[in-house]
């Protein structure tokens, strides 16, 4: 919503909302849109009337510009702060520890200057919570939020401001607490992080999961519990690496799916190839419908490679084997999706004992040739036999549909931002 | 002509040859080891690749001079720069976009176009102004190649 502001003053102060992959929910609202009542997660078709009555300003996703725009966020974030973990798209963690002493002894001030640096390179407004802790950090960013007189930056690092304003933060905005334990402790009279964070270890051990519960209470009291993951090289390359879609139509033959499957492989092994790294797991899966009559439960096959990969080929030889797997006739799909994890440096692998290397290099150098190519001419312009629809056959059904995607203002020659010089 | 000239570099002076004259076949040119890196256009243009984002623009108000950006040029817009007088600036007024110079009258900001057949205006006269960012570069190509098929294509339709 904020990309949709920075690119386009005229929406300034209306409601704006961005609806998700395939314009199904509302993803992200504009704060007059919030107070319209416009739900987070809320499907278009159960709103369509209000919005247009109300003259909201409704957005298809556009991850090309809010990709380059939170990539200009993070690596600002990167050059300030001396750890970052990139936990979202649109949020994460910085490790502010030795920056106090010499640097920045007063963290709210920080804050705010990182706020305002922000807002003056990307025009994207942000809000900063600071916090002993992790969870704390997530907490005094959602108090932030919900307190316009913070200005968007609170830190919960004191100990007494700490006691006072985690009574006003609803239990299930606790971050790791999920409806279903919200209406549970709910019931169990604990409705807010303050009394959260006043139930003793053991107590939190029997009613939130196990260690889990018991580690979020922890943090809640301003015990460390996890530290910050950065990438370890220090680049701000990712840990795992995804590509999911919900397709434009669902789907219910074999071949249409190992094709939109194969699709969602490629571009993950091109993201892989991008940062320079190869992968040691491999998960497929494949969701039908959650709602009416084609409501089943959603499949994933997880395979474990021989060595890790990044070769869009030796993954698609799998990820047919797996799709093969999960696939059932008759059953309506909505959605798949591809997750690499398991991530290490490429170049770096053992090989089998019966790997030749110099095929290992000519496999790598062709990857590059086809990288470049599709750089170059449009992705997937070359692309791997699987991923093709036979010849003649109508455009494939699975793409997305975004009919009121705004410009990729930053990425796209033809889309580029345009500003008028009239009168 | 050749010059010596001699560096202070820690304890040991480095003695540098610099060889303007043309050098007879065979021998190995000595200003092979002092090349340096290769011009970066992209360095030197755009300091500040995370806050700088380029736009085309639409509209002759501001082709004249000095400015001379004609209609369809292409812009490099630097949003960390903070805005001085005489600066042609990307300027959000009442919900819209708009490029022009940004001056100094009396107390006030002005934006000027600089193609005389437009007027200036009071920038108090808006509700709503924020400047928001500094045009660095007006990227212009002189014959027709790439950046204009690219920066032109998209103005004809």
């Amino acid at each position: 919503m904020s990309c949709e502001r920075a690119f386009n003053p005229a929406l300034e102060q209306v409601p704006v909302v961005v609806l998700s992959n395939n314009d199904g929910c509302i993803i992200s609202r504009s704060a007059e849109a919030k107070a319209l009542g416009i739900k987070m997660g809320e499907p278009l078709f159960q709103v369509k009337a209000l919005l247009r009555e109300q003259g909201v300003q409704v957005f298809s996703s556009n991850y090309a510009l809010y990709g380059d725009m939170s990539q200009r966020v993070m690596n600002y974030l990167a050059a300030v702060a001396p750890a970052v973990e990139i936990y979202s798209i649109d949020e994460c963690f910085l490790d502010l520890h030795g920056l106090q002493r010499w640097q920045a002894p007063d963290l709210t001030c920080y804050g705010r200057q990182v706020q305002a640096a922000l807002l003056r390179r990307t025009h994207i407004p942000t809000c900063v919570g600071l916090g002993p802790t992790k969870t704390l950090a997530k907490a005094a960013n959602r108090l932030a939020k919900k307190l316009p007189a913070f200005g968007g930056v609170l830190s919960l690092v004191d100990e007494s401001i700490r006691r006072e304003l985690l009574e006003q933060l609803p239990v299930e905005d606790v971050w790791g607490i999920g409806p279903r334990y919200g209406g549970k402790l709910h019931a169990l009279g604990i409705r807010t992080a303050g009394a959260l964070s006043r139930v003793s270890e053991s107590w939190a051990r029997e009613q939130l999961g196990g260690v889990v519960g018991a580690r979020l209470v922890r943090e809640l009291q301003g015990l460390p519990c996890q530290g910050l993951a950065p990438s370890e090289d220090g680049t701000l390359a990712r840990q795992r690496i995804a590509c999911t879609r919900t397709f434009g139509q669902p789907l219910t033959g074999y071949p249409d799916l190992l094709r939109a499957v194969a699709h969602f492989t490629a571009r993950a092994a091109e993201k892989l190839r991008q940062q320079g790294s190869a992968a040691h797991l491999l998960t497929v899966f494949l969701c039908p419908g959650r709602f009416g009559a084609d409501a089943q439960p959603s499949r994933a096959a997880t395979l474990t490679l021989p060595a890790a990969s990044n070769d869009t080929g030796q993954l698609l030889a799998l990820v047919r084997a797996a799709v093969r797997k999960l696939w059932r006739a008759g059953t309506v799909y909505h959605k798949a999706g591809v997750l690499l994890a398991g991530l290490e440096p490429a170049g770096r692998q053992q090989l089998g004992l019966f790997d030749d290397p110099a095929l290992a290099a000519r496999r790598a150098r062709l990857l590059r040739e086809i990288d470049a190519l599709n750089q170059r001419f449009g992705r997937h312009k070359v692309a791997f036999a699987t991923m093709l629809a036979p010849v003649g056959s109508a455009t494939p059904r699975w793409q997305t549909r975004h009919e009121r995607r705004s410009p990729a203002y930053t990425t796209s020659w033809d889309e580029l931002w345009t500003v008028p010089a009239a009168g | 002509m050749s010059e010596v000239e001699i560096l202070d570099i820690a304890r040991d002076p480095v003695w540098v040859i610099e060889c303007p004259a043309p050098v007879p076949a065979g021998f190995p040119s000595p200003s092979d080891e002092h090349r340096g890196e290769k011009v970066d256009l992209n360095r030197i243009l755009l300091p500040h690749p995370d806050c700088t984002y380029l736009a085309r623009v639409a509209g002759d108000s501001m082709a004249g001079p000095p400015g001379h950006i004609a209609d369809g040029a292409l812009l490099t817009v630097d949003c960390t720069l903070k805005p001085q007088p005489g600066h042609v600036v990307v300027a959000a007024v009442d919900g819209e976009f708009t490029v022009k110079r940004l001056e100094k009258r009396g107390l006030g900001w002005w934006l000027v176009p600089d193609n005389p057949r437009y007027p200036a205006v009071d920038a108090a006269s808006y509700g709503r102004f924020e400047v928001w960012g500094v045009v660095t570069h007006v990227v212009t190509e002189l014959i027709n190649g790439k950046l204009h098929d690219r920066v032109r294509a998209r103005r004809l339709q």
